[in-house]
């Protein structure tokens, strides 16, 4: 079955519920005001990588195909359809007629062509292009009518709508003029007015923007946007009580309780998000550690012992307030199509997690664990310093391990160090970490399921697959990258997570919530558990009265 | 003189070029240099993550030349394009120095003027004023800047750059008052200052003439050394209240190993300290007895 | 003066002695999680409360003074000797020793010192202990931390020994290491007590700060650093005013020092 008519029908059986299809009269109007929490480096759209670049690219950019952040199904961009042929190999788009730039500029089908050659060009390193670049070429575009795009794959790939939500749709014009945000042309409801580095960014609407409201109405409904460069989350949050800024997005639990406290109607939790904390352990064969240990964390019994002795669902209890839940296993019950839901939460059992060591081999001695050798079973676990709840987390595994004998040492690191330790040197023996898996899709997480990938956590880069089970992994997800039948795609996936969960490379120890926070002269705003949380919809969301506070 | 002093600006600017060169050695070695966030994206293939790796080693050399060839170029205005934000060093540094330069000269303001009112006050006899005072100084040289820098943040009712000078002011006055203080203590119990109050000297009279006069020369070089200091704390309060200013560039920078933006911070917090040192250097000798 | 020289002494000594008797005051320890008591108000059981994950808030800021009540002053102390031998032989001898001293000062206060500390961390064992680490962090940061004391202690030797005394003293023959130890460091010890004294709270915010940089102390071991480090939510502290603890110790150790230490200013 073509997957963008099955897309279209699972959006028109979800939509009826969407807050986007109840349209009162909203007032057009305003300025709405929030944070980014890191400088903006790039505004060439093919070089964003970063989260204050996507969130900018957002706003102001636009793409064939937009994926609705709450219903997860395909919506036509500036592409009005598309169709999948071949089997997945090709992929036709008929573009919308009418389309400019927000200087008055049409959109032409060459520009449509120049970013989609552009985007897999090396040189600019850009991820939206990474999935089109394999080991059997690259795409190749070609114009086969007037308005119609013709991408043909190097070989078949499932999914491949999903990969132009990420495609930016630009023109050489605005890429030559990137170095001056101010006037870089664009096609998103919003165009960069001003900015100034280290204090903010101001967007104003794009008068020449191509959607319409139902009613007729030119969008977006709010005249601008204010973004502020603010890296404090606590000053964040006093901000949006003082009434400076209307929207948080992504906010940490603490933070919430305490808004949630004061104005519950505007702290909006939507449930479980993509985002889950991960733990795993350093099977790098050339690893700097000492051999014994590399024997424990390539042991399945080690493993699963220790996903046994701690406790997910008083990490989600303390540490997020609730605002999370116990992870089941690598993919998160948020993502509709794709998530296992014959896998249960893994049980809770230090007396069975002990047993277990015991049959592998392991004796307690006193109140210590030790190995067949005699050596004590003690390693350190390292993560990113600064980050509150991750070293909360660190804490309680600690205290986890310590009642099955097991000493964990907790050390954290500044960012740089840690990726230089987990991704060059492997002087590391575990390792806790936040995952955030942005596409839904299991194609998109090739390179970490994937031995050979690079972001593989456990053991990154393998010639070949070291152990059968990684083997079978790499086989069961190159199977459904070219599988174009939803069922027989889900099916292999299902596997890759359930093997996951039985050997436990990596822990995946809680899924957390989408906590935003929403101001209450907005409205239309609907957090979705997708990034841009609160702003997904940007150009339909309003102020009460027009004019905001 | 003129000698000395071109000998000290010397010394001061051959300082200052050390000072680079061992933060340049400094950040070159430490762990995390030269890695990229984007080695742990998942978006990446292993192919592009081997390629962003090869562009950032072709760019490294030895720290030496690496130096000398930053050198050359900033002494033609080009100091250089920030690893961590991709922009020339020069822009940036332009576009933040104001808000650092705003919130230190604001704090150094305010910090003298209510460090002198007070240790006037309190020299001309005012016993509440000079124990009221006398504690708060205690109690703000006890207090870290950091907590003040946050108390003033989170009160929600400064911003940025206002919490900033804010923080600054509360540093630089304990140091005044109690400098002043004791100056024109001193000052204030000499014979010829006494003689003068006996005969009914008006208090403005008193104070400019007497009090004020003879002690600015050892306050101008306390002026010097406070304007290093000012600067040295906008660094971490910067960060916490975030104000855009170069304390928070500093912070970034260190962050994501920066090579390019530290030296050139490196250098001009060296430069402005060094100077500043010998401005108080210089004022200590011109009004030295000799 | 004399009995609030005396109070502010026991006070410290009480404030010691807590921390030495931590395991009997706070039989809980630091490192119990009470899961079923996180973010306890203070009661009969927890007299300051609990901390977000249960653990026994009194027990972590005793245990925690042992760690910054000892090695805070440590470094302190070892800052403050080197800074003087530094600073009081460019103040005494001038010259182009003085010279070349304060140049060294000026390039010390300017360079980013932090990515010696994270070399240092990096070559250290991942297993290393927690009381280890951030001993050998105390200890760099009171080997690097020499030249503000240095250059205070600079400009105070120097106007000392522009003395009158001082000078009347060369005149009837006094040798210069006399002069040095019976003259000038006998007038300098209140600086050196000034000097040493506020640079404690130095150091225990250092750490505090090092922790963002992972330099800090490691889990589970507490410090008044880290402790401190949890204020940043103003307005969590607000609504509870106990975990303010830290804070008030930290002040009141401080106000002691200040007490006890007799003071001169140099703040040049």
């Amino acid at each position: 079955m073509n997957t963008s008519w099955a897309c279209c029908a699972l959006a028109l059986f979800l939509t009826p519920s969407s807050p986007a299809a109840r349209l009162p009269d909203p007032a057009p109007g305003g300025e709405l005001r929030f944070c980014l929490h890191a400088e903006p480096k790039n505004f060439n759209p093919l070089m964003v990588s970063e989260e204050p670049d996507e969130v900018v690219q957002y706003l102001t950019g636009a793409v064939l195909i937009r994926i609705n952040r709450q219903t997860q199904a395909f919506e036509p961009g500036l592409a009005e359809s598309w169709q999948v042929v071949e089997g997945g190999r090709k992929i036709e788009f008929k573009l919308r007629e009418g389309v400019r730039f927000s200087d008055g500029v049409p959109l032409a089908p060459a520009d449509v062509l120049f970013s989609l050659r552009s985007v897999v060009d090396p040189a600019f390193h850009s991820p939206a292009g990474e999935p089109f670049r394999t080991d059997k070429g690259s795409i190749v575009v070609s114009q086969p009518g007037s308005q119609r795009i013709l991408i043909s794959l190097p070989a078949p790939m499932a999914g491949v709508e999903r990969l132009f939500d990420q495609v930016p749709i630009t023109s050489a014009r605005a890429i030559a003029k990137s170095a001056r945000p101010e006037e870089v042309p664009v096609l998103g409801p919003y165009r960069i007015a001003g900015y100034r580095s280290g204090s903010s960014l101001l967007l104003v609407r794009n008068p020449f923007y191509w959607k319409k409201d139902e009613a007729g109405r030119r969008l977006p409904y709010i005249d601008s946007v204010r973004l502020s460069i603010q890296q404090n989350r606590d000053l964040e949050l006093v901000r949006f009580l003082r009434g400076d800024i209307h929207l948080i997005n992504g906010m940490d639990a603490e933070s919430f309780d305490r808004l949630a406290e004061k104005h519950p109607d505007e702290a909006r939790d939507a449930g479980r998000s993509l985002e889950s904390e991960q733990l795993w352990f350093n099977q790098v064969a050339r690893a700097p550690i000492p051999e014994y240990r590399k024997e424990w964390f390539r042991s399945r019994q080690f493993r699963r012992a220790i996903a046994q002795a701690i406790s997910r669902a008083d990490l989600a209890r303390l540490v997020y307030r609730s605002h999370a839940a116990p992870a089941i296993g690598p993919v998160s019950p948020a993502n509709l199509s794709w998530f296992n839901a014959k896998l249960r939460v893994p049980t809770f059992d230090p007396d069975a997690s002990l047993a277990s060591l015991k049959a592998a081999g392991f004796s307690m001695a006193g109140a210590v664990l030790r190995d067949r050798q005699g050596h004590a079973v003690e390693f350190s676990l390292i993560t990113n310093s600064g980050n509150k709840s991750r070293e909360r987390l660190a804490s309680m595994i600690q205290q986890d391990l310590a009642r099955i004998g097991v000493r964990l040492n907790v050390v954290t690191l500044d960012f740089g160090s840690l990726i230089e330790r987990i991704t060059r040197t492997f002087d590391y023996e575990s390792c806790l970490l936040g995952m955030v898996n942005v596409d839904l899709d299991p194609s998109g997480e090739m390179n970490v399921w994937l031995s050979s990938a690079s972001s593989h956590p456990w053991n990154p880069a393998q010639a070949a697959p070291e152990t059968p089970w990684e083997a079978e992994i790499d086989r069961l997800m190159c199977a459904q990258a070219v599988e174009t039948a939803f069922s027989r795609r889900k099916a292999l996936f299902d596997r890759v997570q359930e093997i996951i969960v039985e050997e436990a490379p990596v822990l995946v120890l809680v899924d957390k919530n989408s906590l935003s926070a929403v101001s209450a002269s907005l409205e239309n705003v609907a957090p979705a558990v997708l990034h841009p949380q609160t702003f997904w919809n940007i150009d339909r969301i309003y102020f009460r009265g027009g004019a905001g506070r | 003189m003129r000698a000395r002093l071109i000998h000290s600006f010397t010394t001061v600017i051959l300082t200052v070029l050390l000072g680079g060169f061992i933060a340049a050695t400094l950040v070159r070695h430490s762990p995390g240099f030269g890695v990229d966030e984007r080695e742990f994206d998942a978006r990446y293939s292993q192919d592009s993550i081997r390629r962003i790796r090869q562009e950032a080693k072709a760019s490294e050399h030895g720290v030496l030349a690496d130096y000398l060839r930053f050198l050359s170029r900033a002494s033609t205005g080009d100091l250089g394009i920030s690893a961590g934000f991709r922009r020339p060093v020069a822009a940036l540094i332009a576009e933040r120095f104001p808000a650092t330069l705003a919130s230190a000269g604001a704090g150094l303001g305010l910090g003298w003027v209510l460090g002198m009112l007070l240790a006037l006050a309190a020299a001309l006899s005012r016993p509440a004023i000079d124990v009221c005072a006398g504690a708060l100084a205690a109690f703000l040289l006890c207090l870290p800047s950091s907590v003040l820098a946050l108390s003033m943040g989170l009160a929600g009712r400064l911003d940025g750059n206002q919490a900033a000078a804010a923080v600054i002011a509360l540093v630089i006055f304990p140091r005044v008052f109690r400098y002043a203080r004791a100056i024109l203590g001193r000052v204030a119990n000499a014979p010829h200052v006494l003689m003068a109050r006996a005969r009914g000297v008006g208090t403005r009279r008193l104070v400019w003439a007497h009090l004020v006069r003879p002690c600015a020369p050892a306050m101008l070089a306390l002026l010097g050394v406070s304007v290093s200091v000012a600067f040295g704390a906008a660094i971490p309060v910067e960060v916490l209240c975030d104000s855009p200013g170069l304390g928070q560039l500093a912070w970034q920078a260190a962050l994501k190993r920066d090579l390019p933006l530290l030296v050139d911070i490196t250098l001009l917090v060296s430069l402005v300290a060094g100077v500043s040192g010998l401005a108080a250097e210089i004022v200590r000798s011109a009004t030295a007895p000799s | 003066m004399k009995s609030l020289r005396r109070a502010a002494m026991a006070l410290l000594a009480g404030i010691y002695l807590s921390a030495l008797l931590a395991g009997w005051l706070a039989p809980a320890g630091y490192a119990r999680q009470l899961r079923e008591s996180p973010a306890a108000k203070p009661s009969a059981h927890f007299w300051l409360g609990t901390d977000e994950l249960g653990r026994d808030s009194l027990a972590r800021l005793l245990y925690g003074s042992r760690v910054s009540l000892s090695l805070a002053p440590a470094a302190a102390a070892l800052a403050t000797l080197l800074g003087a031998a530094a600073g009081i032989s460019a103040g005494y001898w001038g010259g182009w020793i003085d010279t070349s001293l304060a140049r060294v000062m000026d390039l010390f206060l300017s360079v980013p010192w932090l990515f010696f500390l994270l070399s240092v961390r990096a070559v250290l064992p991942l297993n290393v202990r927690p009381l280890e680490s951030v001993g050998i962090t105390f200890l760099l940061l009171g080997l690097l931390g020499w030249a503000g004391p240095a250059r205070v202690l600079r400009s105070a030797a120097r106007e000392i020994a522009g003395e009158d005394f001082m000078i009347q003293a060369r005149a009837r023959g006094c040798g210069r290491l006399r002069l040095l130890t019976h003259h000038l460091l006998p007038n300098l010890a209140p600086v050196l007590a000034v000097q040493f004294w506020m640079s404690i709270p130095i150091f225990i915010l250092s750490e505090a700060n090092l922790g963002f940089l992972g330099l800090g102390v490691a889990e589970p071991l507490p410090s008044w650093g880290n402790l401190l480090a949890g204020l940043q939510n103003l307005d969590v502290v607000m609504g509870c005013p106990w975990r303010l603890a830290p804070l008030v110790l930290l002040l009141v150790v401080m106000a002691c020092f200040h007490l006890i230490v007799p003071m001169e200013d140099f703040s040049k």
